[in-house]
């Protein structure tokens, strides 16, 4: 009751304030990735809404969430009365989204970098329709000095590549890894090393004979929330691991998904920590 | 009105359930079909009401093959009882009756009548609210007489209508159809008990691995030797006043109920009281 | 206390029961268009706040309506045809067929246009749902006749086999149609469109008209097949009948929404309680009900968590489990006999 009631004064609130005021922006962000970039550009004030998978910074958490973007409803998006949303270009149901367009919101659905350069139109795009491109700009050269610094010690580095093997999702009845085509496997060769499995495109379910015969020397556990450090106790479940080089000469690294994975404004800082990851340790 | 001419039942397995069987039910009397576990008198009014088709030969109904009658048309002219007390959700006694009035339509006119008059006839017009599921045996089996009389149809097939009833109960189902013959039903009853069959029957068939081997007045079928053969139990045929045959198989007359080899080649001979009718 | 509206067999009596139903079915299709996470304010219409009540709120009452009362009847319909209360329409194979239909749409289109996605797997659903239960009957079918048991068999026998295939597909599966998947697959009402609704009105419309004039031929089967022959019923074409337009509407309910678990199991029971077993009255009252019971579900699914939703399947389950567990509590006080 209390929350209705807190809905529908704020609606009335805001209704007034358009009135008065010129109308601010209210944003739902329906992607990790795009709530950080709205946050990174100094915007976090604007958001209203976002999804599940928002979850950095950690500030955005106090934001009503309208579920995750791949289950979506028209009406909770609707609720908060949003002038635009935005969010990645395979948010489920695609009916929804048509629904929030078709009751005059400006939808704007973004596809997922696997590439820095990506990265960087996609938040120069954000910060265009937030009429923050300065701020858009320094993001940018943030994401450009990183780049620089990663490519220096990726030209500077000898020897014969690392394999890496990127884990998304650990439980004893299934582990998901990553391929080279999906956001946290192309994170890999960024950073001049070989995924260790090259045949898998996406994120699938890996066996522990594939695991075993991929021979990884370095392993990349990405859990939701955790900071990048060295060693991955929860991965002793996955069968086969203890077969691999990297377990032998403990080379596990933890990351947080949507640090290591999204291709966000933080990508750069990531790229960088895992070719310290990789090349550096030890 | 009821005709087999050559009729045989063959399962898809080969076996032979009933073989080359030609008989006549008469008109307005209570045939009662008799025969050990397995002599296919099941099969046989399965084949009468249409139910099954026979291998070879044909079953005729009013002059017509029983196959050739859609099943609402056949409903109107024969009905069955069969074994089975179950009832899917709880109907009640009288809803559960109701249901034999489904060859009429939905557009039963007279249909409440005959519901009423039927439970009336079996005198179970106090169960009519009463859930079929936690009626007891005899009660249940009563609701069941009902709504086959409710069908309104001029020839009635009970399989084993006195299966698991105590004998009360048993007497009046076979007293009411034998009553119900006299005002016109033609009545075949499937039965296991001999001195039911020679009470009430009008015709008697005594079948043996599915053929017919005896078919006439039950003072004709059931005699000593007869019984003896189909059965393998040798039994002693007393008479009663009015020459009606009283079987009493032989197990009931030796000293500790055993059945001995002698016995079965000579049976006592009127080794009964006679019991005056 | 019995009240006067209350027969002597504990049921109240069918106009009672029907006005009731009716007024019921009034109040939760017009409180159900009412609440939700957006406050609109009839009076004063805003352009955003007509879209939510004609393009949003609207099609998804209507469709919960039409999806609830398809699997009402069919519950009904196939309890009646199995003389099993347990009997749901997922007996059949045409929830798992639909299933493994949407699953290979995603597996083989996933991620292809809007246009495509939005009737494609619909269709394909509607399908996969047809074809297994096709199959199902096919498998029964012995020299013209269907074996009731046999049809309970097979559907389990393909059931499995269909999840066992949503298995390997799943297993197959990236994450991103994982995740498309387990929408489809828990079942919800946020996807619905007038679109949707015109796509799911024809299957279950035409369903449930087929399945209404098999109340009497259901009842008559309450005896048992034999004895439903006996009194006159054409009973391979009662079967015949009834699997297909349950096939049908129950096809194009859970096409349009993907699984949604106990309202075709509980329904019929809630029916029987209130006005006994005759079918002529369970099916129009499972029709009514399971449309209540959905749309109901589907107003608690979008307000519970607001702005975001709960599955309804979760919330149908919630409410079904622990009730059904009280039928079982209840039936096993009552009954005497065995």
């Amino acid at each position: 009751m209390a929350r209705v009631a807190l809905v529908a004064l704020s609606a009335l609130f805001f209704l007034m304030a358009a009135v008065v005021h010129e109308q601010p922006q209210r944003i739902v962000s329906l992607d990790g990735t795009t709530t950080e970039i709205v946050a990174a550009l100094g915007a976090e004030h604007l958001l209203v809404g976002r999804d599940d998978s928002s979850t950095y910074p950690a500030s955005v958490e106090r934001i009503p969430s309208v579920g995750y973007q791949f289950t979506l409803g028209a009406e909770g998006i609707l609720s908060l009365h949003p002038s635009l949303v935005l969010g990645r270009d395979d948010a489920q149901p695609r009916t929804v989204l048509q629904q929030v367009r078709d009751a005059g919101v400006r939808v704007v659905l973004l596809s997922e970098p696997h590439t820095l350069a990506g990265v960087e139109s996609k938040i120069a795009t954000v910060a265009t329709l937030l009429g923050r491109k300065a701020q858009g700009k320094m993001l940018i050269a943030r994401l450009r000095r990183e780049d620089a610094a990663l490519r220096r010690d990726v030209a500077e580095r000898r020897g014969a590549p690392a394999r890496v093997l990127v884990f998304l999702a650990i439980s004893p009845e299934m582990t998901l890894a990553c391929g080279p085509q999906s956001g946290p496997g192309a994170m890999v060769a960024l950073v001049g090393a070989i995924n260790a499995l090259p045949q898998m495109r996406s994120c699938k379910t890996a066996t522990p004979e594939s695991i075993i015969a991929a021979r990884p020397d370095v392993i990349v556990a990405l859990t939701r929330g955790a900071d990048m450090r060295a060693g991955a106790p929860q991965l002793r479940a996955v069968i086969g691991i203890t077969q691999t080089p990297a377990w032998r000469s403990h080379r596990l690294y933890t990351f947080d998904s949507l640090f290591f994975g999204g291709f966000g404004p933080r990508s750069g800082r990531a790229l960088l920590d895992l070719f310290d990851a990789v090349y550096r340790a030890n | 009105m009821l005709e087999l001419r050559g009729v045989s039942v063959v399962t898809t397995g080969g076996r032979a359930i009933l073989s080359d069987v030609d008989l006549e039910i008469e008109r307005g009397a209570l045939t009662v079909v008799l025969g050990p576990n397995g002599a296919g008198k099941t099969t046989l009014l399965r084949v009468m009401s249409g139910e099954i088709a026979p291998t070879r030969g044909t079953a005729s109904l009013e002059g017509s093959n029983v196959r050739s009658y859609g099943p609402a048309a056949l409903a109107r002219k024969r009905c069955v009882l069969s074994q089975s007390r179950s009832v899917g959700f709880a109907f009640t006694a009288r809803e559960v009756v109701a249901l034999g009035r489904y060859a009429y339509g939905a557009s039963d006119v007279e249909g409440s009548a005959k519901i009423d008059e039927a439970l009336a006839v079996v005198g179970a017009l106090d169960l009519r609210d009463r859930p079929y599921h936690l009626l007891s045996g005899g009660e249940a089996v009563k609701v069941d007489v009902a709504r086959v009389i409710a069908q309104g149809s001029s020839i009635a097939l009970l399989d084993e209508p006195t299966n698991h009833l105590d004998p009360r109960v048993q007497y009046d189902i076979l007293m009411l159809f034998h009553e119900l013959t006299k005002a016109g039903l033609t009545v075949v009853a499937a039965l296991h008990d001999l001195n039911h069959a020679a009470l009430f029957a009008d015709q008697l068939l005594l079948m043996k691995d599915g053929s017919v081997v005896a078919n006439g007045a039950p003072s004709e079928v059931l005699s000593q030797e007869m019984l003896s053969r189909v059965y393998d139990l040798p039994c002693s045929v007393a008479r009663t006043g009015s020459g009606r045959p009283l079987v009493i198989p032989a197990y009931f007359s030796s000293e500790k109920g055993v059945l001995d080899a002698q016995c079965s080649h000579s049976p006592p001979e009127h080794d009964v009281l006679l019991v005056s009718s | 206390m019995r009240s006067i509206a209350r027969t002597e067999a504990g049921r109240i009596a069918p106009g009672v029961g029907f006005a009731a139903l009716l007024a019921a079915l009034c109040v939760a299709a017009v409180s159900a268009a009412a609440v939700g996470a957006y406050t609109v304010n009839v009076l004063h219409l805003t352009d955003t706040a007509r879209t939510i009540l004609t393009d949003v709120r609207f099609p998804r009452v209507v469709l919960g309506l039409l999806v609830g009362s398809a699997l009402g009847v069919s519950g009904a319909a196939l309890q009646g045809l199995f003389r099993n209360p347990l009997a749901d329409p997922g007996l059949i194979g045409v929830s798992s067929g639909a299933s493994l239909g949407a699953v290979a749409f995603v597996a083989i289109a996933g991620g292809s246009a809007l246009a495509l996605t939005a009737f494609g797997m619909p269709l394909a659903a509607l399908a996969g749902g047809l074809g297994v239960t096709l199959a199902v009957w096919r498998i029964a079918r012995v020299d013209a006749r269907v074996e009731t048991a046999t049809l309970l068999l097979a559907g389990i026998a393909l059931n499995s086999i269909a999840g066992a295939i949503i298995g390997i597909v799943t297993a197959r599966s990236d994450d991103q149609q994982l995740r498309t998947l387990t929408f489809w697959l828990m079942g919800s009402l946020s996807a619905a469109t007038w679109q949707l609704v015109a796509s799911a009105v024809l299957p279950i419309a035409l369903g449930i008209a087929a399945l209404m004039p098999m109340a009497r031929n259901l009842n008559a089967l309450a005896l048992g097949e034999r004895d439903a022959f006996h009194l006159g019923l054409d009973v391979e074409r009662c079967k015949n009948r009834v699997v297909a337009a349950s096939a049908l509407a129950v096809g194009g309910a859970v096409c349009a929404v993907g699984g949604i678990a106990f309202v075709g199991l509980i329904v019929p029971h809630i029916a029987r309680m209130l006005l006994g077993p005759d079918h002529r009255l369970v099916l129009p009252a499972s029709a009514i009900l399971g449309a209540i019971l959905l749309v109901v579900a589907d107003a608690v699914a979008r307000v519970a968590i607001a702005p975001a939703e709960l599955p309804v399947g979760v919330v149908t389950a919630l409410v079904g489990g622990p009730f059904f567990l009280w039928l079982l509590f209840r039936s096993r006080r009552e009954v005497v006999r065995a």
